[in-house]
């Protein structure tokens, strides 16, 4: 209960009114740019919008223009019904029980003066930017403007509220607390204390080989948005001295300032196969066999063919795959028991002429591989069938 | 007391005709042990690249695999396909020869076939928890290793890149000794029959000699570990 007053208080005390139907039937029409300039989303012009927002970089781009706000009422309302529209100050508050009354907080002239409602259909009112958003952009602020279509309808008030937050205020910068180097990158932390406890906020990291502004960031290299407090950049130069900054954004998009440049520069490491090869380790990154061993080298024509035929033919369909995976199976012995004897060697490379030749001719006429994995997949299906064939006719 | 004795027996001998209730033709086990791979023997003690990066201490290795029963006798034959993890991480070194805050990662994903035998005669005819088992068989250990922005690893020489990862051919021994916990529990035992159909389920401990290293190969990675203890479940349906 207490949790619940405290937050009306809040919202009371901040001016945010949600744009609930507080005038019977009232529906939101949906925003339009008056003139040639374009609507952010978040500005939430469409009808089925709830919340409003302008921030920064929205500001710049509204400044002196208008926009035109759409209602209607889905119901018909008595003869002589009348209406109003006003809008606050950013902060503030309108009268909302006639349709005459202002209030201190309120913007000094009304959008729409009291006036016939004389369609419940198509109705819409223009609204000035800069009354909206308070004339400066670099206010500092995070306020609410609220705007009033106020009824009269035979004595009876009611008044539907449209709140636009207006969020002028960037986060806090960042401070960068430590830059790590590995190699060709670096790791770089910071902190954020100052923007403790605000929602939604994102980071930015930007580094460049020489020093930058606020103005000139864009120029550099940067993330993308991080929500964690870290961030390794890699694809670095090692030796090289890079300049790094931070800069934090809101859940309303307003990127802050950056934080105070640091510099880092990346070191050569060595990862334990660097490691282990620099020791003299002999171990080759490698998966075959027979065929590396009958022609000496992994380069070899043939084997290039090979190895072309298995990534273009084999690997991509399950038969292939499975032939592949026996191949692996059964090889290294055969390819140890061959690659010491010239003799043996030049026996196999023999045997796999035909394959190559075959191999090569399936690279050069794609037709020829579906067929033959036609054919051996018949051929598979049968010695199976004729195998079990047999063996029935054994056991009977 | 006495009738304790006297009922004793009658329990054993419910307990033993619960391990013959319904067929079971696999066993399924997962295991969890040390291991650490003998790469270091590659260079006869004068350098050692593995223990300068990842230390000297073992690191969990994770298994399981599937047997199907082939013979049912004297004991029991399986053939078992399986498969692991092992993954280690360390730092890499600075050109001064000190560590790193980069970490580089050996990654080894085993798959192996296995030959089993189960020497359960004893306990399926005499309700003796304790079964034996010895596995032989064939491995294939592909593996691969990370620098510090988790990209694959590489190494280049004389104008010529090689990328750290690959597979490794081997071959294993293994000594097992089974509890079968039916025998703590037959009234369990026999609703996890009845339900899953899960006949027996045993704890183990294995001692396995793995030999990783395609077969004496001088341009391969060593991976044995001839020192390997695992322990785990296994479940006999």
């Amino acid at each position: 209960m207490k949790v619940r007053l405290l937050l009306l208080a809040i919202i009371l005390g901040f001016g945010i009114r949600p744009a609930y139907a507080d005038i019977n039937g009232f529906q939101f029409g949906g925003i339009t740019a008056v003139g040639d300039f374009t609507l952010d989303a978040r500005l939430g012009k469409t009808s089925a919008d709830k919340e409003h927002v302008v921030n920064i970089e929205d500001c710049k781009v509204y400044q002196g223009q208008s926009i035109e706000i759409h209602w209607s009422l889905n119901r018909t309302v008595a003869s002589g019904t009348k209406y109003a529209v006003k809008i606050s100050q950013p902060g503030g508050s309108c009268g909302t029980t006639s349709l005459s009354d202002l209030g201190s907080t309120c913007y000094n002239d009304f959008l729409v003066s009291e006036k016939d409602l004389t369609s419940t259909a198509d109705n819409s009112f223009y609204v000035p930017m800069d009354v909206l958003m308070g004339g400066d952009c670099n206010a500092n602020t995070d306020k609410v403007t609220n705007v009033y279509i106020v009824l009269d309808e035979a004595g009876v008030v009611t008044a539907q509220t449209i709140a636009f937050e207006v969020d002028l205020q960037p986060p806090a910068a960042p401070a960068i607390t430590d830059i790590t180097p590995g190699d060709s990158n670096l790791t770089v932390t910071w902190e954020d204390p100052d923007n403790a406890g605000e929602e939604g906020l994102t980071y930015k990291v930007y580094w460049c080989t020489q020093k930058f502004t606020n103005s000139t960031r864009e120029h550099c290299k940067s993330s993308d948005k991080l929500t964690a407090l870290s961030y390794q950049v890699s694809g670095l130069e090692n030796d090289k001295t890079y300049y790094i900054g931070v800069a934090a954004t809101d859940k309303h998009d307003n990127e802050g300032l950056l934080s105070e440049l640091q510099t880092g520069k990346p070191v050569p490491v060595q990862d334990f196969f660097e490691h282990y090869k620099s020791s003299g380790g002999k171990a080759m990154g490698d998966f075959c066999f027979i065929a590396t061993a009958a022609w000496g080298t992994k380069s070899a024509h043939d084997v290039v063919i090979l190895r072309r035929f298995r990534d273009v033919f084999l690997l991509t369909n399950p038969v292939g795959r499975a032939f592949v995976r026996a191949y692996y199976a059964t090889s290294p012995p055969i390819a140890r028991f061959i690659r010491h004897s010239e003799i043996l060697r030049a026996v196999v490379r023999t045997a796999l002429k035909p394959f190559v030749l075959f191999a090569r001719l399936s690279l050069k006429y794609h037709v020829l591989m579906p067929l033959a994995t036609v054919l051996l997949v018949l051929l598979t299906a049968g010695a199976v069938f004729a195998l079990r064939k047999r063996k029935k006719c054994t056991e009977n | 007391m006495y009738r304790k004795l006297i009922i004793l027996p009658f329990l054993l001998l419910i307990a033993g005709q619960a391990m013959a209730d319904s067929p079971r033709s696999m066993v399924w086990e997962l295991r969890f042990g040390l291991y650490k791979p003998d790469i270091d023997s590659e260079f006869s003690g004068s350098k050692h690249p593995y223990q300068d990066i990842f230390g000297s201490s073992n690191h969990l290795m994770f298994q399981t695999e599937l047997g199907y029963e082939v013979y049912k006798g004297v004991g029991s034959l399986s053939i078992a396909p399986g498969f692991g993890y092992y993954g280690v991480k360390g730092k890499g070194l600075l050109q001064s020869g000190e560590a790193s805050k980069d970490t580089t990662k050996l990654n080894i994903f085993p798959l192996y076939l296995s030959l089993v035998y189960r020497f359960d005669w004893l306990a399926i005819h005499y309700n003796v928890p304790i079964v034996p088992v010895i596995k032989g068989g064939f491995d294939y250990y592909i593996w691969w290793i990370t620098n510090g922005v988790g990209d694959v690893a590489t190494y280049t020489q004389n104008g010529h890149t090689t990328r750290a990862r690959g597979g490794t051919f081997g071959a294993h021994v293994s000594f097992a000794i089974h509890f079968l916990l039916d025998w703590l529990a037959p009234g369990m035992a026999q609703e996890f029959d009845s339900d899953v159909g899960v006949n027996n389920t045993y704890l183990f401990a294995e001692y396995t000699l793995s030999f990783i290293n395609n077969f004496g190969s001088k341009s391969s990675f060593n991976l044995s570990d001839t020192k390997s203890v695992f322990f785990g479940i296994a479940f006999e349906f």
